[in-house]
């Protein structure tokens, strides 16, 4: 049939050559199948260092996602431990509730996992170009994929247990589908990346102001020396020797201290003021940075939310929120915590009264309410005639009243500060070496501990005697578990707020059981005595008084071991990866 | 397309000028030259006629120049033909509708339908404008066996979902769409402006053939099987579509107007609760949780406010039609010009769809061999879009979703009258201020070049292009959620999308030796698409004054993204049938395929089919004399489909902002990686069919038995998050979808004689679809809804696994509520539940409830479906009326998970179902659970009575009308009145608006779906056609 067809073509003469032109014609004009892709960046275009900054800087793009430390993953580190509680219905409910389930944790664990995919992405990319680049500059990049790395995967061990260890780029032939690893290896690959980044990492001095949040050497240090006495933790909790992990903490911790690069800021309270945020990154050594987005609004900005959650609704100018600032009040410290600030169990003194100046910082002490012009102070605070009270506390260490909305201010989150480089230090001696009368470096533990209190001294701005500085005379005797239990509590104080009490409370040892958790002895023993009460206090005009103090909001207590000392994996990894293995115990 | 019709005249031979002279002519079949014997001539107006001899020649005295002859004979279409002096013709009659020859609409040209191997429907689409029909696929329902066609909504021009003999692909299925023979975009993305918006801007897909004017169409025809779809190779496997526009008729111009008023009304609106019934629901479960009431007695008992939100904000409207057509033909030329607007409103207040078109069809044949013709359509839309279903967000919104939940005592007014602002998302409020307006504009044209070697073979040139442009303006005032976060917030989006087409074809038709017909095309395709689009969010405006229209004042003008694409398709393709003496037929078709979206190596595809077919009734043997037609046929083939992302093959960034230093600054991020392996989803077919005709056509049926089973399937699959990628494009998984389509005519049933003209249609479609396999997956899962606020589900509830069909829905199967104490100590919640509580189904016995006890619950495949048609004609009265149905399909109430729970978080109504039958001490219910103020609702766990039984039988469409004869002072030739129904009744024990909606149709796997979509309007209308 096309024989003769061509036959007829044949015969169709010149009107035929003029079609068959024409055809031809088409023909060249039907160019090439390559694909041209013309609107979306590649690999392949990392030809220069101008190039390669974009993705040195989509390494930290993640962190300040809703999903992550701007909200979602924030609600985790904030709302499930013993400190922090709130009445509000969607997103915090579950949490403050413990009724969480997969959904609730999913997001945290996606974005550490992307964080995770953009270093090793970077790794592959710098191993194939990295010779045509500046070496300095290469040196560093894969120090900051490094860091990225492990940083994520520190938090995903913490939060998850043992998960997938990815640690090289993804291609079409890779195992899509990886078992979860044991913590063991998980923790193997944190420090292996930590020292390779601090190696390849400037130091904090040579970081200009234009290039804060990005990692440092201090930090891939600081960073590590947690890491290690989480792990020690870890392994003591499960009877294995953590000896070698906490000596490295100590090395690293004494790295940080005597690096130079870091100081503790003599005001306390100047650490949170937005407005001096640049020179708290003399004390701050990694924070994840946020900032008032003019190009977007709520959940999508690029700007933080603490001030807004933290602050409440009758306190105005602490956030951007078009209705005056307010906040919603939604994250509330529980009236225990605020209690124990003024009447904590520190040790056996003469004296009755305030016992933390630290408090003044942390909580509201005084707020403005512009619609009634009225001032409001909040619990435990007192408010004269004039004043209305709250009678709950309010965190005072987030406020911005320049943010653009209410979910778009300037607070960074500080993942780790130079205080706790002490905390560190003597916690993991304290392991080792039995006791706070340990000396190290020509000073007991004590001293070393007293660091930071010395510091809280001069919480607003003048050097006043509380808290106490604790030494043997005034503690004699105090054991091992004791010195421990103080350390606990002081990391409460002085970080309250910070993300850092439910790590404490499920790395830390319960003070008297060695398999147990501190989170058990807080949460399961401690909290539901009667001496904490479940009613919250009222408070009575006429006599100025609050009807109870040390109140625990109850849901909070809602709580069951071993499930909650871990999330649960998230629904997408468990349905999407066969291979993953069991779930998280009781989930 | 009937565009062999041409009348050629010879020269003339006689003196023209005078009067009463004879006309002498032959009158012959198109089809093959033979003469007709028998055929009527007459003069029209002046009984004057005559018949045809053997030869088919006839004579006639006393004509007058321009007098019009008007040539009849059975089987064939009515001609009339207009005399300009000439003495001697020729005519060539068309065989109409009923004859055997009548002729199938395929792939790059015609066949005769005797000779066709193929399975394929069509909708003649006479008349359809006697409806409120928007889009011409609207007019589909219920029309073809193995077409399913879903309005997703009730929004005019909203998207719909289109699926030729089941679900082939996870990418969404949607069929080839080609008219006049021009292949256009129909994807969803086509009319899609705006990237990258925040949930409460992103619009669900509109319909992209809502630019099509139903009453411009002709004849749509679906092919369905391999033989019909394989010349269309890589594009085929969902189906092919070939729509065919209208041209002018033989007989003098013809000049009709149509209008049309449409009176939309709400089917039904949800029974929730007042104000009372809200409060006292509101203490109750304040009650159970062991907290103070909210309410006081007085309060409950007079309360001050009582909203019905659904009537405030969905309301019936008025809707218009108006359309007026130019056409004509002669024995060279034939056009049609037609202009229509329609102006739909919605039923949600201030929102609408209105399309202006134009259509020019233009043929001229400049010689015997030379044709050339033009065919274009410009259309201009305008969507006023009210959000309506919304997956990932607080779905506050959604204007429908806010009516249907928000609680009955939040004022709508406040005291001076105006909407209540004082609270955001007042449904009112974004009915009434938010702005959301696309303009659409949709070119397609085509100019075609024919030159016709011979009678036998004719080569053809086709340029098309297809331009899609798509501007979307939103704006959210202050008093809106949006609005209030940012001080004002517009967008502005647009979307062009152009695809130019060329074809060169070369078409041979000849019967040899009279036994052998042969019908051949061959030739190249080439079809080049570029996309390119752009989008603005802007905020902090100073003021609300100006809304979208002005950027530059925004204090936060933001950052413009775009894209720019482009992909392109190279095609050879060829088909032959042959048909040995009328009664054995073969066809082959072959198309080679290359895209430039697949990987290097793997771009070019091959498709083939074969279709053979045998008409007994030609064989000798044959004896049956009532039987006219029994023709058995059998095709196999294979087709494809390429619809993956552009770039998906390559390794590419996307970017995220970061704060570094004091700047926030986009930080790129891995979004794909380099995958060299996509290729070709394929799809194998097999059918095998009858068609049979009886009694002079009275009763004419064909039956399809198919089985399509597609292998690597093309999607992107969703990976674990420890992969780091979200996803990526594989081949793979393996589909089937197998069944059986009836479709029949009754024509002319009262027979020839009866004063009333009665015919019928019907059709029967059932199928089975099964995802036989998901490659290394043990299932797939969709979309997750709810990501957030106190409705969290957080969850997929569609998954796709092995032996299941695409998709099923999923979740946690339920057994009544958990009674007393006793309950709830035997049961997998011992520690948890309380007594009124749901009583999960522990389905792993694992002695806990846990993510693994989720399970199949259902899914939206319906056992069957079926319609049929009836339409009488009684002197000048016509009656038409249209019924379909769908048996067995199920329907996930997402609605419900807001409305039922019995969680009384976020302070939204409930229905009255749920809240009087919610459990309140042992025996008092066993389906709703106790009222808690519980977050997240349900233990976040969706139960299975929350997909329901979707069945329904709808009467979709009726029509009476009756003809005027106008005298002729008044110039108008005929004027006919109709009045009209369309969706008038349901049956169904659905409880939610519409059991017929889909709201995420876009996506496969998360079909089945209500989640506060609109219903299809109840339309009552009134119309008339004036022609001239």
């Amino acid at each position: 049939m096309d024989i003769l067809i061509i036959k007829l073509l044949i015969k169709m003469k010149k009107i035929t050559i003029f079609f068959t032109g024409l055809a031809l014609m088409w023909m060249a004009a039907a160019c090439s199948l390559d694909e041209r892709i013309l609107d979306t960046p590649g690999p392949v275009q990392v030809t220069s260092d101008q190039e390669l900054l974009p993705l040195i800087n989509g390494l930290y793009s993640r962190f300040n996602d809703a999903n992550a430390f701007k909200f979602r993953g924030w609600l985790m580190l904030t709302l499930c431990a013993d400190d922090f509680y709130s009445v509000a219905a969607n997103e915090f409910q579950p949490f403050a509730n413990r009724t969480y389930g997969g959904p609730n944790v999913s997001h945290f664990y996606n974005s550490l996992y992307l964080a995770v995919g953009a270093a090793n992405q970077l790794i592959g990319i710098l191993d194939k170009v990295g010779d045509k680049l500046t070496p300095e500059l290469v040196s560093r990049a894969y120090g900051e994929a490094y860091f990225v790395r492990a940083f994520s995967y520190y938090y995903l061990v913490r939060l998850y247990g043992g998960v997938p260890l990815r640690i090289s780029p993804v291609n079409a032939d890779s195992d899509m589908y990886l078992p979860r690893a044991s913590i063991h290896e998980v923790y193997e690959q944190i420090f292996a990346d930590f020292r390779e980044a601090s190696l390849r990492l400037p130091q904090a001095s040579e970081l200009p102001v234009s290039e804060l949040g990005r990692a440092t050497k201090g930090a891939a240090q600081a960073i590590v020396a947690q890491a290690y006495l989480t792990y020690g933790n870890q392994r003591s909790l499960r009877g294995m020797d953590p000896t070698q992990q906490y000596e490295e903490a100590v090395l690293f911790a004494d790295s940080v201290i005597h690096s130079g690069q870091y100081q503790l800021i003599p005001n306390y309270a100047d650490i949170f003021d937005i407005n001096k945020e640049v020179d708290a990154y003399k004390e701050v050594i990694f924070g994840i940075r946020f900032q008032a987005d003019p190009m977007a609004i709520l959940l999508g900005s690029a700007g933080s939310e603490y001030a807004f959650r933290f602050g409440n609704s009758n306190t105005h100018f602490v956030s951007g929120n078009a209705n005056n600032g307010q906040g919603d009040g939604s994250v509330r410290p529980m009236h225990w915590m605020a209690d124990y600030y003024l009447n904590h169990n520190d040790y056996v003194h003469p004296t009755q009264g305030i016992r933390d100046y630290r408090h003044e910082v942390t909580f509201v002490t005084r707020g403005y309410n512009s619609t009634n012009d009225r001032y409001v102070v909040p619990y435990p605070f007192l408010p004269t005639t004039q004043e209305n009270p709250i009678v709950f506390p309010l965190l005072a260490k987030y406020q911005d009243p320049n943010g653009r909305d209410h979910r778009n201010n300037g607070n960074d989150f500080f993942v780790i500060r130079f205080s706790e480089m002490y905390f560190i230090l003597v916690e993991a001696l304290n392991e080792l070496h039995g006791g706070p009368t340990y000396n190290y470096k020509g000073q007991q533990l004590f001293w070393w501990f007293n660091r930071v209190r010395a510091r809280a001294q001069l919480a607003d701005g003048t050097s006043r005697n509380r808290p106490f500085l604790i030494n043997n005379s005034n503690s004699p005797g105090m054991t091992q578990d004791e010195f421990r239990m103080r350390i606990f509590h002081e990391r409460g104080l002085e970080l309250l707020g910070e993300g850092q009490r439910w790590f404490d409370l499920v790395r830390m040892r319960h003070p008297s059981d060695p398999t147990k958790t501190m989170y058990e002895y807080q949460l399961v023993e401690e909290l539901t005595k009667s001496t904490y009460p479940k009613d919250a206090p009222t408070y009575t005009r006429s006599s100025n008084s609050y009807s109870n103090s040390f109140y625990v909001y109850e849901p909070s207590l809602n709580v069951s071991v071993p499930k909650h000392l871990l999330f649960p994996i998230p629904i997408e990894e468990m349905v999407r990866n066969p291979n993953f293995g069991e779930q998280n115990p009781r989930w | 397309m009937l565009c062999l019709l041409l009348g050629f005249s010879d020269p003339a031979i006689a003196k023209s000028g005078q009067q009463n002279r004879r006309v002498r002519g032959t009158v012959l079949s198109i089809t093959d030259n033979t003469p007709l014997e028998g055929a009527s001539v007459r003069i029209q107006g002046r009984g004057r006629s005559t018949i045809t001899n053997s030869a088919g020649e006839f004579s006639l005295n006393g004509v007058r120049p321009n007098d019009i002859l008007v040539i009849a004979h059975l089987g064939y279409t009515t001609q009339e033909y207009r005399l300009s002096g000439t003495q001697q013709v020729r005519i060539l009659l068309v065989p109409s509708a009923e004859d055997l020859e009548e002729v199938v609409v395929v792939g790059y040209g015609t066949i005769a339908k005797s000779d066709f191997t193929g399975s394929s429907s069509r909708a003649d689409m006479e008349g359809v404008e006697e409806n409120r029909f928007t889009s011409p696929l609207e007019a589909l329902q219920g029309r073809m066996a193995g077409v399913q066609v879903i309005t997703n909504t009730g929004e005019a021009g909203g998207g719909i979902t289109f699926n030729v003999r089941g679900v082939t692909s996870m990418s969404g299925g949607r069929p080839l769409i080609v008219v006049d023979g021009q292949p256009i975009e129909s994807e969803y993305g086509a009319t899609q402006a705006g990237m990258d918006l925040e949930a409460t801007m992103t619009a669900i897909p509109m319909d992209p053939l809502a630019g099509l004017n139903p009453a411009d169409i002709e004849s749509i025809e679906v092919l369905k099987d391999a033989s019909s779809i394989a010349i269309y190779g890589s594009r085929g496997a969902d189906g092919v579509v070939l729509i065919t526009t209208k041209s002018g008729r033989a007989g003098k111009d013809r000049i009709s107007y149509t209008s049309r008023l449409d009176y939309n009304t709400m089917p039904k609106y949800l029974d929730v609760l007042n104000s009372r019934e809200y409060m006292l629901r509101t203490n109750e479960a304040r009650e159970n949780m062991g907290l103070t009431p909210t309410y006081t007695e007085e309060q409950i008992e007079n309360p001050e406010v009582d909203v019905n939100w659904q009537r405030e904000v969905l309301q019936n409207r008025y809707s218009h039609n108006q359309q007026l057509t130019v056409s004509g033909r002669d024995d060279r030329t034939r056009y049609m010009l037609s202009g229509n607007f329609s102006d739909q409103n919605s039923m949600i207040k201030n929102r609408g769809f209105d399309r202006y078109s134009l259509r020019a069809n233009y043929q001229r044949n400049v010689s015997d061999k030379f044709i050339v013709s033009l065919n274009a359509n410009m259309a201009m839309m305008n969507r006023q879009f009210g959000l309506q279903s919304n997956a990932g967000a607080i779905p506050n919104s959604s204007v429908v979703m806010t009516s249907l939940m928000w609680a009955p005592n939040r004022r709508a007014y406040d005291e001076e009258g105006e909407i209540d602002d004082q609270f955001a998302n007042n449904p009112l409020l974004i009915s009434e201020i938010v702005k959301d307006h696309s303009r659409v504009r949709q070119t397609t044209a085509n100019a075609t070049l024919r030159y016709n070697f011979n009678r036998n073979l004719w080569y053809t040139l086709k340029v098309g292009v297809n331009d899609n442009y798509t501007l979307r303006n939103v704006y959210h005032p202050r008093g809106t959620l949006a609005g209030d976060a940012a001080n004002g917030v517009a967008v502005r989006g647009d979307n062009w999308n152009t695809n130019y087409l060329v074809d060169n074809l070369l078409n041979f038709n000849k019967v040899l030796y009279k036994k052998h017909r042969i019908n051949a095309v061959g030739g190249f395709s080439y079809q080049f698409w570029d996309y390119k689009s752009s989008s603005m969010t802007a905020r902090d405006f100073p003021s609300d004054a100006l809304g979208y229209y002005n950027f530059r004042i925004a204090n936060a003008p933001g950052i413009m993204r775009t894209v720019y694409q482009e992909r392109a398709l190279q095609s050879v393709l060829a088909r032959g049938n042959y048909a040995y003496d009328r009664r054995y037929l073969l066809t082959l078709t072959g198309r080679a395929d290359g895209s430039s979206r697949l990987a290097a190596g793997r771009k070019w595809g091959s498709f083939y089919s074969l279709g053979l077919g045998w008409n007994l009734h030609n064989e000798s043997f044959f004896k049956a004399d009532f039987v006219n037609e029994l023709k058995l046929r059998g095709s196999y083939g294979v087709t494809g489909m390429e619809r993956i992302a552009i770039g998906a093959t390559q390794a590419t960034f996307t970017y995220n902002m970061v704060n570094v230093g004091d700047v926030i600054i986009p930080g790129y991020v891995q979004s794909d990686f380099d995958n060299p392996y996509p290729t070709w989803e394929s799809t194998t077919q097999a059918n095998v069919g009858m068609d049979v005709e009886l009694w002079k056509n009275r009763l004419a049926f064909s039956v399809d038995l198919y089985r399509k089973r597609t292998t690597d399937l093309l999607h992107n699959l969703q990976l674990p998050p420890s992969a780091t990628y979200s996803s990526y494009p594989v081949n793979m998984g393996e589909v089937l979808n197998e069944g059986i389509d009836i479709e029949g005519n009754l024509s002319d049933i009262l027979r020839g004689k009866s004063p009333v003209k009665w015919n019928a249609g019907f059709n029967l479609s059932v199928l089975r679809n099964e995802m036989v396999h998901v490659g290394v997956l043990e299932a797939l899962y969709g979309q997750h809804y709810f990501a957030g606020g106190g409705m969290l589900l957080g969850q997929p509830v569609h998954t796709a696994v092995p032996g299941g069909p695409l998709p099923s829905f999923w979740g946690y199967k339920t057994n009544g509520i958990y009674q007393n104490a006793d309950e709830i100590a035997a049961g997998p919640e011992a520690s948890t539940a309380r007594p009124g509580d749901v009583r999960w189904v522990d389905v792993n016995g694992d002695g806990q409830i846990t993510d693994d006890d989720k399970t199949i619950i259902g899914n939206p495949f319906p056992d069957f479906t079926y319609g049929f048609n009836t339409n009488l004609a009684y002197k000048r009265f016509t009656l038409s009326m249209a019924f379909m149905g769908s048996q067995g399909n199920q329907l996930l109430n997402m609605n419900s998970w807001i409305l039922e729970a019995n969680s009384i978080t976020n302070a939204f109504t409930s229905t009255s179902r749920a809240y009087e039958g919610a459990w309140r001490g042992e025996g008092t219910s066993n389906k709703y659970p106790r009222l808690t103020n519980d977050s997240p609702r349900l233990s976040g766990r969706f139960p299975d009575w929350m997909v329901e039984d979707a069945s329904f039988f709808r009467m979709q469409s009726l029509v009476l009308g009756y003809t005027f004869h106008l005298p002729q002072y008044l110039g108008a030739s005929s004027l006919r009145a109709y009045v009209s129904g369309t969706n008038l009744f349901t049956i169904t024990k659905y409880s939610g608006l519409d059991p017929a909606i889909n709201a995420f149709g876009h996506s496969v796997l998360n079909s089945g779906v209500d989640l506060g979509t609109l219903p299809q309007p109840r339309t009552y209308s009134v119309g008339f056609e004036w022609t001239f």
